[in-house]
């Protein structure tokens, strides 16, 4: 098998690189991160140097990038300030993987132009208060009337949600636990659709809402993938799943890797003062510990792209992923606050901002502990 | 949750602490102080109207006496609530009230501990520069006629706004050991500035910069006639305030477990509560196990202290399981809780900041692995 990348990929890696160095140094990154506001500026920088259409399909005009292409734009992206991955992903997953592989021809062509300009930008609305992990409890419902159907619920922690044009919103449509999910492209213009931002530990700026539905009409044309869709909805998630495990593995990556470089550019500064020779063989021993799993990390990511990318069933490769470079993000920034001291503790200090990111990669597109579920699962357990 | 055979005496303590905390802290009310992030100052009044600020401050001195295990016990059932509030108590009790108490000169004691026992005066370890090594102490005191002239700039001094005396640790001269001085907060010379951190909100973390400021040869800690040398005492400052820390750590990992097991006795998923799944299970049983593996490490510290053995070792042991089982137990905490847990309504949230607080706070870990290490003989 053949696992390098192309130039093409390690083009995107390049430009995708600069852009980060040069649009969030971590003065912007950190100025950013405290005002917690949608970051509405650098999406516009990203539209326009044509980023939305890495994984659009050349017949719409875009590069018709996949899994790859995608691991590689999120890992940058979130290397100074990751919220950065989360608002990108109201375009490139939310809009146009979610389009690509579960909406029909007629919506693709209605919303992909408009997601690649950055016009549109749309969210994923399936958590509910009381369906976290266990997602197919969602009782969200979508109830027929004249013309389509009418939806009355409420759903949490949805990314983008209040600045959003499309809400992708799952909804109890049968009784049927798996069967009875219908996913619906909800207009956030319409009355009825409230969204109120949370306030929250790390990834400030993502616009992550609860979100409430009151009286939201729809009609049948706004069943993502068309009326053959109806109750289809959890079938049309789980294709969806091995790249949101991979991406989201990619953004821990990202994190770890700045995490890494913070704490040797640190060590190498108090190696310089220090005049026992050793001094710090024990914290180096530490950070080279990481950095392998860290690497190690990364060649499991992409090796499970590449099966991806084949065709081939990784279910529990993705999820081994996930859990692994997530439980690896949180190790590594662990022992940067315990290397930095109280530097790293500092609100200048960029390794604060990481440790309060992390968390939030080993909780979700599915925590650590369900990641685990299926991996044993799937091990015959 | 989980208690040592306490005497009649620290179960009191425990007691009036414990009720203290319910009725002066509810969680709500904690939140929205850290959001505020003040000097809590109204708590620590009341805590010293209680007696106890005054728990490491001799009676002669108009403290309670010395009860080093008790402050501890303090320390940690404030810190299971309210970290920050815990921070700032063991600032004075351990890094003031017992420094003085084991260190002071007689005249330095009359002056400070009578206060620090009212909680009306605050005093600061001014200790760490560019990190904790101590041999980057860069501050000079240079001997002038009956005193010195202090100059260099101090990182991140814990209670440094609202301090009216700083411990400051400088070099009399380009060999010698640092040395330690009591410096009058509004001596002219000293400026301070505002450092904000990721957690304990409230502790009031500045950088102190000296430059030249006077003051009297009295002003060394214990008097130029002191007994022990700059780096025994040196040694002893960091241990009482290693204790305090580690105390500290171990009441924040304690409530964020405590907040953790809560949730997972409540939250209902896949039709049961979360806590009927053995691998919830399993997660809050390891927290437990190095929770009251920490708790061991730091009263047997707190006892080393108490009955005056040199407990370098002790200290450095616990404060790094504390700190480090702090960190995880609120990581862990948060994992539990899942979504909500990153919500700033939640609580476990501000034991994640806090907890990094407690680990970074004091000496670096690997600092103290290497102390440990020279005491195996390494």
């Amino acid at each position: 098998m053949d696992r390098r990348f192309n130039r093409e990929q390690e083009k995107l890696r390049e430009r995708t690189r600069a852009f980060v160095q040069k649009e969030v140094p971590p003065e912007v990154a950190r100025r950013l991160d405290a005002e917690g506001a949608y970051p509405r500026g650098i999406m516009a920088k990203l539209a326009a140097q044509g980023f939305w259409g890495i994984n659009v399909a050349e017949k719409y005009g875009g590069r018709g990038g996949g899994i790859i292409e995608l691991m590689i734009f999120f890992e940058e992206i979130s290397k100074n300030l990751p919220v950065l991955a989360w608002t990108s992903g109201n375009v490139l997953l939310y809009g146009n993987n979610i389009l690509q592989v579960n909406g029909n021809e007629e919506q693709q062509k209605r919303f992909l132009p408009g997601l690649m300009n950055g016009e549109y930008l749309f969210c994923f609305a399936l958590t509910e208060p009381d369906a976290g992990s266990d997602a197919a409890n969602i009782i969200t419902r979508a109830e027929p009337v004249d013309g389509g159907y009418r939806i009355n619920g409420s759903k949490v922690f949805i990314s983008g949600a209040s600045v959003s044009h499309i809400a992708v919103t799952n909804t109890r449509t049968a009784s049927s636990r798996y069967k009875g999910i219908t996913s619906f492209l909800v207009d956030t213009d319409q009355e009825g659709y409230r969204a109120a931002p949370i306030r929250k530990l790390g990834y400030k700026g993502s616009d992550t809402c609860e979100v409430y539905y009151k009286d939201v009409d729809v009609t049948r044309e706004n069943i993502l993938g068309g009326e053959d869709c109806y109750n289809q909805g959890w079938k049309q998630m789980m294709r969806l799943l091995n790249g949101e495990r991979l991406v989201l593995s990619a953004c821990a990556l990202g994190i770890s890797e700045t995490v890494l470089k913070g704490l040797v550019d640190h060590l190498k500064e108090r190696q310089k003062i220090s005049r026992i020779q050793g001094r710090y063989q024990a914290v180096e021993h530490g950070i080279a510990e990481m950095a392998a799993r860290v690497e190690a990390g990364r060649q499991l990511a992409f090796q499970s792209a590449w099966m991806v990318d084949q065709q081939m069933e990784c279910v529990k490769e993705t999820s081994m992923t996930k859990l692994f470079c997530a439980e690896t993000g949180k190790a590594v920034t662990r022992l940067g606050m315990e290397v930095m001291g109280r530097l790293g503790y500092t609100m200048e200090c960029d390794l604060q901002r990481f440790y309060r990111d992390i968390p939030i990669l080993s909780i979700g597109g599915g925590t650590s502990q369900i990641q685990k579920n299926i991996i044993s699962k799937l091990m015959g357990l | 949750m989980m208690d040592f055979e306490l005497n009649s005496e620290e179960t009191m303590i425990q007691k009036a602490i414990r009720d203290f905390v319910t009725k002066e802290l509810p969680h709500d009310r904690v939140r929205e102080l850290d959001g505020m992030g003040q000097f809590p100052a109204k708590f620590l009044t009341a805590l010293s109207k209680l007696g106890f600020l005054g728990m490491t401050v001799p009676e002669a001195f108009d403290g309670e006496g010395e009860n080093i295990v008790g402050a501890c016990i303090v320390a940690e059932e404030l810190a299971m609530r309210y970290p920050a509030l815990a921070a700032c108590y063991c600032n004075a009790v351990f890094g003031a009230g017992a420094v003085l108490a084991a260190l002071g000169s007689g005249d330095q004691k009359s002056l400070y501990l009578p206060g620090i026992a009212k909680g009306e005066l605050w005093m600061a370890l001014a200790l760490a520069e560019a990190d904790d090594d101590p041999e980057r102490i860069e501050t000079r005191a240079e001997a002038e006629g009956t005193g010195f002239l202090i100059s260099g700039e101090k990182k991140l001094v814990a209670l440094g706004d609202v301090a009216d005396v700083f411990l400051v640790l400088a070099r009399t001269g380009k060999e010698d050991e640092p040395a330690l001085f009591c410096v009058d907060g509004n001596a002219p010379g000293i400026t301070r500035n505002r450092v904000e951190t990721l957690g304990l909100h409230g502790e009031s973390l500045v950088n102190v910069g000296l430059d030249r400021v006077r003051v009297e040869n009295q002003a060394v800690l214990g008097g130029m006639d002191r007994k022990m040398t700059a780096a025994e005492q040196l040694e002893m400052v960091r241990n009482y305030q290693l204790l305090g820390i580690g105390a500290q750590a171990l009441g924040i990992a304690q409530g964020a477990f405590g907040l953790a097991l809560s949730h997972a006795k409540t939250r209902v998923q896949f039709d049961q509560t979360i806590g009927k799944f053995t691998a919830i299970q399993e997660k809050l049983t390891d927290l437990l196990c190095e929770i009251v593996a920490a708790k061991f490490l730091v009263y047997n510290a707190a006892l080393a202290a108490s009955a005056g053995r040199k407990f370098t070792r002790e200290v450095a042991m616990a404060k790094i399981a504390a700190a480090r089982i702090a960190v995880k137990a609120a990581m862990d905490g948060l994992q539990v809780f899942g979504g909500y847990g990153y919500s700033m309504e939640y609580d476990i949230q501000r034991y994640v900041r806090d907890a990094a607080g407690t680990l970074s706070a004091g000496i670096s870990n690997d600092s103290l692995g290497l102390k440990i290490a020279g005491l195996m003989g390494l």
